[in-house]
């Protein structure tokens, strides 16, 4: 036993700070590309609907209510959603900005129009909102399994999901809710200090195709 | 006589005996194939880095498990780690990893986080309405609102945008639930690593260890026959390298012995010659040994291999022997005897002293190792032969191998009686003409792989568990010199931005420790920014007192975050082979490794002019090294044979040593061509053979020529006789030599297998000079 050993603990290989890396670095993942063999929390008649949609357009309302801040940050706007290649997250009131938000990119769209492409490993934690809304948006929470422990209840009119973190993931974040029906009515994340984020989806349209600007910011051909 | 015989006697069973307690004591067998690469660096300090960086990986064992879903998978690696884990040969093994990263990461950096900022950052702070833009977009973004530190502790951001720009993520593992995962398609994949408890080429640790990883994957196997196991470490390399050397050690020398055994039992139906012969090539090999160990300090598995081809030629001066004692017939005397035949062992000798000591002349360890062994061999081997073999093989030869003497005369009189010293100038003309277009086929190849290959299986395990974790095995780096801490950071910073310009990312200190240069040039930049930035805060929303707390903080300052500070976290416990520390009084170093695309003209370019930076590429350094110890060996090559013709010349006279060496240029100038027509790259190694061809093929040329000039009943065939055996044996190792799998041995082996070949079928070309009324 040599004078230098070191607990197993900070011995991680090559590595640094291997949590903070899942928190930041979740996006480093290459989402699976087979995600429906793994096991989803959703009901499977949902699930079975959500996945007949390629494409999935809806209006937001989001309501941040921030301990930092005096009053709650309310945002509306539209988010479009793309089996396989992305959401795109577009704010319209009280200012217009958008995020394009792909498994490999996060392209931040600004008011003047100009985007700024930046890798998914740039902007982790963004990166980490397009698989949890790509695993809620296609009734697949398969691909969560590693950061999450998912519960689910309700029947294929009105279905809960409750996300509870997995450490590390646990330090920061309490717990993420989907509730729905025929699709996704709203999502609330919990955070610890008391930040709490409400996302309410309004006007779900189902698709196929995704248009060329569209398709464009997503990469998608 | 009979005194310098018991001498002789006792100094080879002396060294037998040395020999065996050395070598049967205590492991002195290298196999550490860096210890073969030649100190290439001028910079001592480079040398040791490199060493260091070696070790580093060396002493490291990492496995990936995967099964097909996540549970599976982890209980797999579970299963693993925990049948590792207590071994004493493995020092830690780590699969699970309590989570305690963040808690580190917020203890170093989190006091010092005013001064802390990332390329993006200084953009928002330059232009208000990109920070304004920023913190919209911040606090609109979905999900999430703050980062490592609650929103108000870091309202803009800055302190996590700094900490992704880590080089931590550069790997593409995931911790999940405490084990670093990543996914492929359905298979989940898991890291285990182990740390050896010493040298991946300490055959003790290898041994162990295998049969230890080879247990838990059995077990795990039946277990779980879902999981699949991918390896990667020096270890396996250094495994794979020693088994298929003493595999070489073994085919090599068991395969010469048997020739030798058989060929002196079927040509002179003794025991005696056949004992002897052996006593002789035995005291060779262990004094070949021992004296490579006592100039070494150790002997390299290569250089055994290489040994066990030598027997073939250290065999050569007992046969010559033995074939005078056969011409003699019945009227041999061994003192006479040995008078008729030692100018041509003694000339046999020198030639191969010539040739080995060239190799001994380059500044590769290798040769040199190989050089001091067959030097000591063979000098040994040609002593026992001409102190004892006289006094124990006194008696004259009573077998005589009449039919392959008279197959020896039939092969001389063909050459006398059709081959016209002009008939066979056009045939030699015919041979190069046919050779010439193989010539400028010749490619070089200086590879520093010829040194080192390892087996394609362990290769493609490695490649995957590579191309899968993003891990990568850097062999360039940049060693990094200074006064102090902060000049080091400085030029380091440079040196990042310079690599970043070309694409290529740096994993150094001051990624994880900017210079307090920079940290103070953040700090004033966030200081001119702060009452923007407060109104900013307060416009969005922001409740009075975070502000005032956020401003109180930047306004109170901090000292630098030093390496010192990062060097005493745990967080720089994986990355402590960049700091070299102090060197000597008023000196400091580090390294730098670049990442991902490796073009090393760019890395010269980013290092150029650069105070203190040398860019450190040991492949390419000992492959240039390779070119020219090639060009420098081609020139050997014609400066010996000169040297050899000047030799010659003044012995038997200028036209006689012409017709003596021009048996073996012609088999030098054809091996060269088969070698073109074949495709075979040129190496180092083809070109340090033909040196040997050279040493060799004349030894036979010098055997027919002085038996023919003895003009003696029978002496020529008996002398060709000897050439045949000699040859054979020698043909027969290095024929042998060219199937190691090392791509030196055996091209090393086949240059020389086919020189020689050619130089025996051409070498009664000399009969013609003799025959040659002048």
């Amino acid at each position: 036993m040599s004078a230098e050993r070191t607990p197993p603990g900070c011995r991680p290989w090559r590595g640094l700070a291997f949590a903070f890396v899942a928190f930041l670095a979740t996006a480093a993942l290459p989402p699976s590309a087979s995600a429906a063999d793994s096991a989803s929390a959703f009901p499977p008649a949902v699930s079975a609907r959500l996945a007949q949609a390629a494409v999935v357009r809806a209006g937001f309302t989001q309501i941040k209510t921030l301990a930092a801040l005096r009053r709650p940050l309310t945002t509306h706007g539209e988010l479009v959603f793309a089996r396989g290649h992305g959401v795109i997250w577009q704010i319209e009131a009280p200012y217009r900005i958008g995020y394009a938000i792909t498994p490999e990119t996060v392209t931040e769209l600004a008011p003047d129009g100009t985007s700024t492409v930046r890798s998914a490993r740039e902007l982790p934690a963004l990166a980490q909102v397009g698989r949890v809304f790509e695993a809620l948006f296609s009734g697949d929470t398969g691909a969560l399994d590693t950061q999450f422990t998912i519960a689910a209840s309700g029947d294929e009119l009105a279905w809960r999901l409750e996300l509870t973190p997995i450490a590390p993931l646990d330090r920061f974040l309490t717990r993420i809710r989907a509730e729905g029906g025929a699709f996704i009515t709203h999502i609330e994340v919990e955070e610890r200090g008391g930040d709490h984020t409400r996302i309410d989806f309004t006007n779900p349209q189902r698709g196929q195709t995704l248009s060329p600007a569209e398709a464009q910011l997503l990469g998608a051909r | 006589m009979r005194g310098r015989a018991w001498g002789g006697l006792l100094l080879a069973l002396a060294i037998v005996v040395a020999t065996v307690w050395q070598f049967a004591t205590a492991a002195r067998i290298e196999t550490d194939l860096l210890a073969l690469l030649p100190k290439t660096e001028r910079n001592p300090l480079a040398e040791e880095a490199a060493a260091r960086l070696g070790r580093l990986s060396g002493e490291r064992v990492v496995f990936l498990i995967g099964a097909p879903g996540r549970e599976d998978a982890r209980a797999a690696a579970a299963t693993f780690a925990t049948s590792l884990a207590g071994d004493p040969l493995l020092r830690a093994v780590s699969g699970r990893i309590p989570a305690q990263g963040v808690d580190h990461l917020l203890e170093l950096y989190a006091p010092f986080r005013t001064g802390l900022l990332s390329e993006a950052a200084r953009a928002w702070l330059a232009a208000p309405d990109l920070l304004a833009a920023h913190l919209d977009a911040r606090l609109a973004n979905p999900f999430a609102s703050r980062g490592v530190l609650p929103l108000a502790e870091d309202p803009f951001g800055f302190f996590d945008d700094w900490l992704a720009g880590l080089p931590l993520r550069e790997l593409h593992l995931d911790l999940d639930d405490g084990w670093l995962t990543l996914r492929e398609g359905d298979t989940w994949w898991l890291l285990v690593t182990a740390e050896l408890a010493g040298s991946a080429f300490d055959p003790a640790i290898q041994t162990g260890v295998l049969s230890r990883l080879t247990g838990a994957e059995d077990a795990l196997r039946v277990k779980r026959p879902e999981a699949t196991v991918l390896r990667a470490g020096a270890l396996f390399h250094a495994h794979a390298a020693r088994s298929s050397a003493e595999a070489e050690v073994r085919l090599i020398g068991l395969g010469s012995l048997g020739g030798i055994v058989l060929l002196l039992l079927f040509t002179y139906r003794s025991a005696r010659p056949l004992l002897l012969g052996l006593l002789s090539v035995g005291t060779g090999l262990c004094a070949g040994a021992l004296a490579t160990r006592l100039a070494f300090g150790q002997v390299h598995l290569m250089t055994l291999v290489f040994g066990a081809s030598l027997i073939g030629e250290a065999i050569d001066y007992a046969i010559q022997y033995c074939s005078a004692r056969l011409r003699a017939g019945s009227g041999w005397d061994p003192r006479r005897g040995l008078t008729a035949v030692l100018p041509a062992l003694r000339a046999a000798l020198a030639t191969s002293v010539v040739g080995y000591a060239a190799l001994g002349l380059t500044p590769f360890p290798a040769l040199r190792q190989i050089a001091v062994f067959a030097l000591t061999g063979l000098v040994a081997a040609w002593l026992v032969v001409v102190l004892v073999m006289p006094w124990l093989l006194a008696a004259p030869q009573r077998w005589t191998p009449g039919r392959l003497l008279a197959l020896c005369n039939g092969w001389l009189a063909l050459w006398r009686a059709r081959v016209s010293p002009r008939g066979f100038a056009a045939v030699a003309l015919a041979l190069l003409a046919a050779a010439a277009p193989g010539w400028l086929q010749l490619r070089a190849n200086d590879d520093v792989r010829l040194l080192i290959q390892s087996p394609p299986a362990v290769l493609d395990e490695e490649n995957r568990l590579r191309i899968l974790t993003g891990l990568e095995a850097g062999s360039q780096f940049f060693l990094i010199e200074g006064r102090d801490a902060e000049s080091l950071l400085r030029t380091e910073e440079m040196l990042t931005r310079r690599l970043a310009e070309a694409g290529v990312r740096l994993q150094a200190v001051s990624r994880f420790v900017p210079s307090c240069h920079t940290q103070q040039a953040d700090r004033a930049r966030l200081r001119a920014s702060a009452a923007a930035a407060e109104t900013l805060l307060l416009d969005a929303g922001f409740r009075p007192e975070p502000v005032a707390a956020w401003r109180a903080a930047l306004d109170a300052g901090s000292p630098c975050l030093t390496p010192q500070d990062w060097l005493a976290s745990p967080l720089s416990l994986p990355m402590r082979h960049l700091w070299l520390g102090e060197r000597g009084a008023t000196a400091l170093a580090t390294v730098a490794l670049p990442g991902g695309h490796r073009d090393v003209a760019t890395l010269a370019r980013a290092a150029d002019a650069l105070p203190g930076v040398s860019l450190v590429d040991k492949p390419g350094a000992v492959s240039r090294l390779f070119g020219e110890v090639r060009r420098l060996g081609a020139g050997g090559v014609v400066a010996a044979t000169l040297v050899i013709f000047g030799l010659l010349a003044w012995h038997y006279g200028a036209r006689a040593a012409t017709r003596i060496l021009i048996p073996t240029v012609l088999a030098q100038l054809l091996t060269l061509g088969v070698l073109g027509h074949l495709g075979t790259p040129l190496t180092l190694f083809h070109v340090l053979a033909l040196l040997l061809v050279l040493g060799v093929g004349i030894n036979y040329a010098i055997f027919l020529f002085e038996a023919v000039r003895d003009r003696a009943e029978g002496r020529e065939a008996a002398a060709l006789t000897g050439v045949l055996l000699s040859s054979t044996t020698t043909l027969l190792a290095f024929g042998l030599l060219a199937l190691s799998s090392m791509p030196a041995l055996s091209g090393f082996g086949t240059t020389l297998a086919l020189g020689i070949a050619l130089a025996v079928l051409l070498a009664p070309a000399v009969l013609i000079a003799a025959a040659d009324p002048t």
